[in-house]
């Protein structure tokens, strides 16, 4: 089948540029967060996937529809390997969706410079090997439901229960409800740093789908009485598909990704040495600029207790285990471009986050917050900086002299968050 | 294009039911290669016997077998032929030449070879939509020819066109017989002068007449329907649609 005669003859090649489409509305209206780091970078553009698939199903429904309509299907049910033509048509929709997929991420890995991915690179491409099979399991049951249907019917109707199997068979939780989805790749709006692939969840999964869409794609089609209807081996293989959706999940595990609480390796300076995780280099000058700034005007205005000994990265699973190496988190609206505030990073740098307390159900008592932020008030007013959007109040906000300060530093670094 | 083995259609106690309403045959039949006329009222089991023959639908009992050289031996052009209006004749040509195993070495040899036959070299790169009623009939032939088949079955080839066209059909479908068994079904007097060779006439699925045009003619019956002895004898065999 030529590429032109498959462009003037199939819809299901359009899905492409509205993949292109939505993915330049991506990286135009968000700041593109995930830069640099792959694991994100992979699971955040698979998201596109929830409106792409069930578009994909609809466009490959109504082409297989129109294949197996009267004065046509002829064509398919008397030519050798009568599936041919269907899958073939399924491919013009999936190979160019799943190029514009590739294309998209490699785009991204390029400019987010990921030269060393936390996940690994192996695992990475397994998770981006699920979002491509996703694409053609989406088409394959497009094209399967549009070999016994009319073309707007079965268009209609695939869309449909594409939708509705993202919702059931999809991950409502972004990969962290605990319980295996077959359609699941991860969409998430948080960093994934902190967390590795479970390659017993992947592979699983790559092969659930690889197999079903396999069938799905296969399904054989004869004509009786003027009705198109499946063979009856491929009936039996569909029925199998719809056993095997549900039996996957009870066997393959439920989690997506593994904990990964490794801290973070790229470190510089002395006073106090500053580690982040490699992914985020592009924004590790400016933090390092002002935590420099910082801990200066802190030393020169005799608040030695302020300055920790080292400050590290937070991830979604790491965090320092002592109040001498602070554990900083860089927000999302600084991976999408904003600039670091201030007020920001003297928080950072003051939260005891290695106090269990912290992520208890009962959060830590209204002492413990007026405290946290008389430490950062009194810690930009040293450095003479500004305070951004949080307006020092009198009536509610203190500053504190270098003795109260070291007093309230000792108690956060035992935990006491009472006074 | 490459000379055909002859091929032939051969079937034996061929029966096919529908339901309990209508069964076609038993019907014993050996076609061999040159035009084979088709001729029925509505509902007679002409479209069965096409479908059964194609392997749409498989007999209820009894036989069949096409035999020719090669995996691909049918070429099938059914009645409402729906072709792709914003492809070209050669466009379209060639998918139907890669759907039936044409190596993609002769496929334009192919194409070229069975546009020219259909007289439609000329229109190669012309859009499906541009094409009158009779070029479209003929494109649809060629694509049943493409792959070069020893069994052609044409479903009401002639159906809606004006004289002229049904004329210059009929010498494509006749030029197209060498070596090659032509089943053609159609309800035209005029088709079975015009094509000539054998005719087959079924009655509610039962074969009435086999024989040449010359041998129908000599069935006319004086009281039936029609102008010439050739109308007067098919419409006296085919009787009442159903």
């Amino acid at each position: 089948m030529s590429v032109r005669f498959a462009a003037v003859t199939l819809f299901g090649v359009w899905a492409a540029p509205v993949h292109l489409v939505g993915f330049i509305l991506d990286f135009s209206l968000t700041g593109m967060p995930y830069r640099g780091e792959g694991m994100w970078t992979v699971d955040w553009l698979s998201g596109v996937l929830w409106l792409v698939g069930p578009l994909a199903a609809a466009l490959s429904a109504v082409d297989a529809a129109r294949f197996t309509r009267p004065g046509r299907v002829h064509l398919v049910v008397t030519a050798a390997g009568h599936q041919r033509p269907l899958v073939w048509a399924a491919m013009w929709c999936a190979v160019p969706l799943m190029g514009v997929h590739l294309v998209a991420v490699g785009v991204v890995l390029v400019l987010g410079g990921v030269t060393r991915p936390s996940a690994g690179w192996g695992p990475m491409m397994l998770a981006l090997a699920v979002g491509l099979l996703v694409i053609v399991w989406c088409v394959a049951l497009g094209s399967a439901i549009g070999r016994f249907l009319g073309p707007i019917v079965a268009g209609l109707a695939a869309g449909v229960v594409c939708v509705v199997l993202f919702l059931v068979i999809g991950d409502e939780g972004s990969g962290f409800s605990g319980r295996f989805a077959l359609l699941e790749t991860g969409a998430g709006s948080a960093p994934r740093i902190g967390y590795g692939y479970n390659l017993d969840y992947l592979g699983g999964q790559a092969l659930v789908l690889a197999v079903t869409a396999g069938v799905l794609l296969l399904l054989g089609v004869r004509e009786r009485s003027g009705r198109v209807l499946p063979t009856v081996g491929g009936a039996l293989l569909a029925l199998g598909v719809v056993a095997v959706v549900p039996a996957a999940s009870a066997v393959l595990p439920g989690d997506r990704y593994v904990v990964d609480a490794s801290p973070p390796d790229h470190c510089s300076g002395s006073m106090p040495r500053i580690c982040t995780y490699v992914e985020h280099d592009r924004v590790r000058a400016d933090l390092v600029a002002k935590i420099e700034v910082l801990s200066e005007a802190a030393l020169d205005a005799g608040y030695p207790a302020l300055v920790p000994d080292a400050v590290h990265e937070r991830s979604r699973t790491y965090w320092p285990d002592n109040f001498d190496t602070r554990g900083f988190q860089i927000p999302t609206e600084v991976l999408e471009g904003q600039e670091m505030q201030w007020f920001e990073v003297a928080y950072g740098l003051v939260d005891p986050v290695h106090c269990d307390a912290l992520r208890a159900d009962i959060g830590p008592p209204d002492e413990f917050w007026g405290d946290l932020t008389a430490l950062i008030f009194t810690w930009l007013d040293l450095a003479s900086l500004p305070t951004g959007d949080r307006w020092f109040d009198p009536d509610h906000d203190r500053l504190l002299s270098p003795g109260e300060t070291t007093e309230v530093i000792d108690r956060f670094a035992r935990c006491e968050l009472e006074r | 294009m490459t000379v055909l083995s002859p091929g032939a259609i051969v079937a034996k106690d061929l029966v096919k039911k529908h339901g309990r309403r209508f069964q076609l045959g038993p019907l014993s039949l050996h076609l061999e290669p040159g035009v084979t006329c088709l001729v029925g009222a509505n509902g007679a089991g002409k479209s069965t016997l096409f479908r059964v023959v194609a392997g749409i639908d498989r007999p209820s009992s009894g036989s069949l077998r096409l035999e020719g050289p090669g995996s691909q031996l049918l070429g099938y052009l059914p009645e409402e032929l729906d072709l792709p209006r914003a492809a070209t004749c050669e466009e379209f040509l060639h998918y139907v030449a890669w759907l039936h195993r044409v190596p993609r070495k002769d496929r334009d040899a192919a194409v070229t070879s069975v546009l020219e036959q259909t007289r439609l070299l000329d229109r190669r790169q012309s859009k499906i939509r541009e094409l009158s009623k009779g070029m479209r009939q003929r494109l649809g032939i060629a694509h049943a020819l493409v792959h070069n088949p020893p069994v052609v079955l044409l479903d009401e080839p002639s159906g809606g066109l004006d004289p002229r066209q049904r004329a210059v059909l009929r010498e494509t479908i006749v030029g197209n017989a060498q070596n090659r068994v032509v089943l053609v079904s159609t309800h035209l007097v005029e088709d079975v002068r015009g094509l000539g060779g054998r005719v087959i006439v079924i009655r509610n699925g039962s074969l009435v007449f086999d024989g040449s045009v010359v041998e129908l003619e000599r069935c006319d019956v004086a009281s039936a329907p029609g102008e010439t002895p050739l109308e007067r004898a098919v419409s006296g065999l085919i009787g009442e649609s159903e």
